[in-house]
């Protein structure tokens, strides 16, 4: 369970979020839905540990993990995209999967000590993510050389590999052709198990009826509206911004 | 004439090393530092003051070479990790001055501008190494030793991860890496080969002068590394080899020292300049470093 207290944070005089408190049950896919500027993406740098808020906390199950280090907070099993795409074109693209495991942590007699068959192991699994996603054809080339659908697909299996039990996604389709959008809502509903929770930040409501149990409507760094998608839809102030005032049907 | 031909093969060794040592930070993790050839020197004055003054042997002062260098490398790490790109760039060069300053002030512990004379040889199984063709086969296999292990790190886990720092910062943080620590690790192991480089070369030439780690070191080391080809290991080997036969090579032009010295850095520039045009991923043509 991830719980936001009371959670703000200013930019000098602009106050991105402001006293925001949401709870995110294991299990659920929430959509977090608001027009650009509206803070969607500060609130997942305020989780994830990327900014620190300037009041309120941040509660991963009972843990208080407000202003802990990025990549504590990910180890204890936060893992997010990002709204770009952002894979290592460097590197191939089954080690861009098998780099995001656990196990792959910066210890230095540990990683010399890691024997062949536990790398391939690795790899195996890695390359079973990327099949999960029908990328396994891909695996071994350069990540920047695959499309840019692709390696937001790539992002994907780097949370599987992670072992992440919260996923915040950031506008996995921003930048996608609508074609690609229908895939995007079976690849966020599969990857979906018991006890994990989804957050996806999307600007497409058709994405987010398709695989959001819940919906969050943030505007101006506050929350406008939770509930349903189609109570949502029907709260005025999404009305508002998203067909502008007066439209009522 | 042969001896000659070896002893300029066992500075290949040395400063191959280095070369490969600074490939680690440049090519692979994409730290670029300008403080290589005074962490060369911390490793040579280490092992040349403990075996003047305590009586160290080579292995004795290698191993506190290789010590020295690492630990000086994460007093310079802790800070100058806060900033990165052209900041670490002269945040390191500082370093480099200041250690420079030290080797060439401290006159009571360094010897001072004057040196520091008649360094040990190294001795194995009792006996010393005193033909260059010995040194050659001793420090062949050290450096062959020094460069299985880092070939074996940048293919590890660890490796892969120092590549993704290179790459971008904020995602391994997100995937749960402690990027600040995999960087200062990987410019401890870098520190630690270069020391220990640095305790070679001093019982080699049997002596220590402060101008030999100024900053002219540095740039030299990281012309072999670009010239090389960053992120390869054997590339900047390779640049190594050829940036210290090239100079040694213009030895037997018909000209006197006065115009032979300003020629070598004539020379160092020139193939510099030629191969940022013609080549710029170096000899080996590798797919790291920054661009």
């Amino acid at each position: 369970m991830l719980r936001l207290d009371k959670l703000t944070k200013s930019f000098g005089g602009l106050t991105a979020i402001n006293d925001v408190s949401i709870t995110f049950q294991p299990g659920e896919i929430v959509g977090l839905i608001g027009p650009n500027g509206a803070g969607k993406t500060t609130l997942f740098n305020l989780i994830t540990g990327v900014l620190p808020p300037t009041q309120g906390r941040v509660f991963f199950g009972e843990r208080d993990i407000t202003g802990m280090r990025p990549h504590r907070v990910a180890r204890l099993g936060i893992g997010r995209t990002f709204q770009q795409t952002r894979i290592f074109h460097d590197l191939k693209v089954v080690d861009n999967v098998v780099l995001a495991r656990p196990e792959v942590n910066g210890g230095l007699a540990r990683a010399l000590c890691t024997l062949p068959s536990v790398k391939r192991a690795w790899a195996q699994e890695a390359i079973a993510h990327l099949e999960f996603l029908g990328l396994a054809d891909r695996a071994q080339e350069y990540g920047g050389d695959l499309s840019y659908a692709e390696q937001k697909l790539v992002m994907f299996a780097c949370l599987m590999a992670s072992g992440a039990t919260t996923l915040l996604l950031d506008e996995p389709t921003a930048g996608l052709d609508p074609t690609s959008h229908l895939g995007m809502i079976d690849t966020v509903t599969r990857l979906r198990r018991p006890g994990t929770t989804i957050v996806l930040i999307e600007h497409n409501l058709d994405i987010v009826r398709g695989c959001c149990d819940r919906v969050v409507f943030l505007a101006e760094g506050a929350v406008k509206a939770v509930g349903s998608t189609d109570e949502v839809e029907r709260s005025p102030e999404l009305r508002d911004l998203y067909f502008g005032t007066g439209s009522t049907k | 004439m042969t001896t000659y031909i070896v002893g300029v093969l066992v500075v290949v060794m040395i400063f191959g090393l280095l070369a490969v040592s600074l490939d680690l930070l440049i090519g692979y993790t994409g730290l670029f530092t300008i403080v290589h050839g005074a962490l060369f020197g911390m490793g040579a004055y280490t092992s040349a003051i403990l075996a003047k003054s305590l009586g160290f042997g080579f292995w004795g002062g290698g191993l506190a070479a290789l010590a020295a260098g690492a630990l000086i490398s994460l007093l310079i790490a802790i800070p100058s990790l806060r900033v990165s790109g052209h900041y670490l760039v002269l945040a390191s060069f500082g370093v480099q001055e200041v250690l420079h300053a030290l080797y060439l002030n401290l006159d009571s512990v360094t010897g001072g501008p004057a040196g520091m004379r008649g360094i040990p040889r190294p001795r194995i199984f009792g006996s010393e190494i005193a033909s260059n063709t010995a040194y050659l086969a001793l420090y062949s296999v050290l450096a062959a030793v020094f460069i299985f292990f880092l070939v074996a790190l940048v293919r590890s886990p660890f490796g892969l991860l120092l590549k993704a720092i290179r790459e971008d910062e904020l995602v391994p943080q997100a995937l749960g890496k402690p990027v600040v620590a995999l960087k200062i690790k990987a410019f401890m192991v870098s520190g630690a080969t270069a020391g220990f480089a640095g305790a070679m070369y001093a019982h080699y030439i049997t002596f220590v002068s402060p101008e030999t780690f100024d900053v002219h070191a540095s740039i030299l080391i990281l012309s072999m590394v670009l010239i090389g080809g960053m992120g390869t290991l054997w590339g900047p080997f390779l640049g190594a080899a050829v940036l210290t036969v090239l100079p040694e090579a213009l030895r037997f032009l018909p000209l006197d020292s006065t115009t032979l010295g300003p020629l070598r850095q004539v020379v160092y520039g020139v193939v510099l300049v030629v191969f940022c045009f013609v080549r710029p991923r170096g000899l080996a043509g590798g797919r790291g470093g920054i661009e």
